[in-house]
């Protein structure tokens, strides 16, 4: 999968589901668990969103708060999960 | 009898037990008390005096823990700081202590020196982040105690706990040796705590919750185990910890018990060890407190604990059997720790069976009083919550009698976030609501602006998170013409209450249209 697909797919999400659509300045580096974009609880819905429409697993251990905080970091995990959901299938 | 006796007094007894495990490793009894000898010599050398205030600004690992066992040995006092706030709201906090010396990182050390008054005499100790090789203090010495300083008296202070304000500014709750130590004793009693148990620590350590982990452990031999902050809220690493760690037993708010029963599963798993679970901060969601009951019935015991800070857990109350749906809520229950507790109507009478009114407690874990403020003359703490009186004795819950709210068991006072957003350059006129409660809580501001175009929601949470911890920054932000007042000049609460549920409905209703927007 293509890293920019993955990137723009989640800021889409990140700014209809979670902002009000107009939020200019939102971008890879955007600080988001800092600036409370996405709290605790919005995580476990992102988490659940990026499973279903990426159709991978998230390994329990990858699994921590550190790999949510920008739209950079959630993409990164997203490929890496990708890379060892394929790997497993084949 | 003080606080930083029951670390000192386990390391002798159990010196090979496993005291603390956290994301930087484990430590025995004998280590922790070594460690935190090592840190009241440091401490000692950097001329901290009985009753100075220590600050803690750290992720939590075994080390924080030292640290506070190191500067109460001192006879100063710890003020643990929420390592996810900003250095602003951090640096409000030390100036308003007046604290002599800040344990931190590096890294924080210099985010904070630049809100700090550079002539303020504030002395940082930073640690190396987790790798105690690279770490700047090198903390010294063999470990015995070298203080000959006299033990602190019950009635001195030993912690400040910082909670959210309505002026504006966050406010320091004072808890003394004694205060914590009456409520230590009683759950050690109610609870059966042995030197078999497992207890997980779940919240904060500027949180009240902690106290009960950390020195119910120490006391008794039993081991905790640390839930870092960057699992913290993610459920199927709850469950995971919960499992792998043999906790036997589990004390959290209500919305992680929730998460983890919505999100992990977890009333299909089964966990043999897990003997007690115990909740406090914010009612449980009655439909799930039903449900997490008949689960544990039979295997697992299910405590309600209430109390603000000021007063650590001053009522509590067993679920024993499946709750009627009577009041669809579980009771706070009846007095612990020795304190007394009543409810007084607002003719200042107390109230009979059925009736409700404010709660108010009296007793051993109440608060000296809060910092810079005089102490309070006699043991009595008006909560501000409204609570009715049952037939068998307990009390129930009703609600606030002020605009205080509870974010995922978080005490948050809406003026504190209302007071930084008239701050922001382009609001004019601003009110705060939080919109349903526990897991759903949401925080919506409604203004005016001065300037068009308003600030986006993206810009406001930015500008909160500079001010404001985590949990207090807003979920939704609404531009109103005005702001709607009642007759008499105050803001209108109820009818912004109103527009505020609509605007959530509807951006929910929003969502379920856009729910396939990325495969259009």
């Amino acid at each position: 999968m293509k890293r920019n697909l993955i990137l723009v797919k989640l800021k889409e999400y990140i700014l209809h589901q979670v902002l009000d659509s107009k939020s200019i300045g939102l971008d890879e580096t955007t600080p988001l668990l800092e600036w409370g974009v996405i709290n605790s609880i919005e995580i476990v819905h992102l988490l659940s969103f990026i499973q279903k429409e990426f159709a991978i697993e998230i390994s329990p251990s990858q699994m921590t708060a550190d790999h949510f905080s920008t739209l950079g970091t959630i993409t990164d995990l997203v490929l890496a999960s990708s890379v060892s959901s394929d790997s497993a299938q084949s | 009898m003080s606080l930083n006796k029951l670390l000192a007094h386990a390391a002798l007894r159990w010196p090979n037990a496993l005291a603390v495990k956290g994301p930087d490793g484990t430590v025995t009894y004998r280590e922790l008390d070594a460690e935190a000898n090592r840190f009241a010599s440091r401490l000692e050398e950097l001329n901290v005096q009985p009753g100075d205030r220590v600050g803690i600004w750290l992720e939590k690992s075994t080390r924080t823990v030292a640290a506070m066992q190191g500067i109460l040995r001192n006879r100063g006092v710890y003020v643990p700081l929420d390592p996810l706030s900003p250095a602003a709201r951090v640096g409000i906090i030390a100036q308003d202590c007046e604290m002599h010396v800040i344990i931190t990182t590096q890294k924080r050390a210099k985010a904070l020196s630049a809100f700090l008054d550079q002539s303020l005499p504030i002395t940082y100790l930073c640690l190396g982040e987790g790798n105690s090789s690279s770490d700047l203090v090198t903390l010294e010495g063999n470990g015995q105690s070298s203080s000959i300083r006299s033990e602190p008296k019950s009635e001195d202070m030993a912690y400040i706990l910082y909670t959210s304000g309505s002026t504006g500014t966050p406010k320091g709750v004072c808890i003394s040796h004694g205060n914590a130590l009456a409520f230590i004793e009683w759950a050690l009693a109610t609870f059966y705590i042995t030197a078999e148990d497992r207890l997980a620590n779940h919240a904060p350590f500027h949180f009240d919750l902690s106290v009960f982990d950390l020195y119910a452990a120490f006391s008794s031999g039993a081991s905790v185990f640390l839930l870092p902050e960057n699992i913290a809220y993610l459920p199927t690493r709850l469950v995971e910890f919960i499992a792998k760690e043999q906790i036997t037993i589990w004390y959290s708010v209500p919305s992680v018990l929730v998460l983890m029963i919505e999100h992990a599963n977890l009333l299909h798993l089964s966990f043999p060890a897990l003997r007690c679970i115990l909740y406090a901060g914010e009612p449980f969601p009655f439909k799930h407190v039903c449900s997490l009951f008949q689960w544990a019935r039979g295997t697992c015991r299910l405590f309600n604990l209430y109390g603000p800070t000021e007063t650590n857990v001053c009522t509590f109350y067993e679920i024993t059997e499946l709750p009627t749906d009577e009041y669809m809520s579980i009771p706070i229950g009846q007095a612990s720790c020795n304190n007394v507790v009543w409810a007084q109507k607002d003719d200042g009478t107390v109230v009979h069976v059925g009736e409700e009114g404010e709660l108010l407690v009296s007793g051993p874990t109440v608060m000296i009083g809060y910092w810079g403020k005089p102490p309070l003359e006699k043991p009595v703490y008006a909560t501000g919550d409204i609570v009715r009186l049952l037939a068998d004795g307990n009390y129930l819950y009703i609600g606030r009698r002020d605009h205080m709210v509870k974010i995922r068991g978080y005490r948050v006072e809406l003026g504190e976030i209302e007071i930084v957003l008239s701050h922001h350059p382009a609001i004019s006129e601003v009110a705060v609501l939080a919109i349903e409660t526990g897991i759903d809580a949401h925080l919506v501001a409604f203004t005016t602006c001065a300037h068009a175009p308003p600030p986006s929601l993206l810009d406001i949470k930015r500008y909160c998170a500079q001010h404001l911890t985590h949990y207090m920054i807003i979920d939704n932000f609404i531009v109103l013409q005005e702001i709607p007042r009642t007759k008499n000049g105050k803001i209108d609460r109820r009818a912004l209450l109103q527009q505020g549920i609509l605007a959530i409905n509807r951006r929910d209703s929003i969502d379920e249209t856009k729910s396939d927007f990325s495969k259009a």
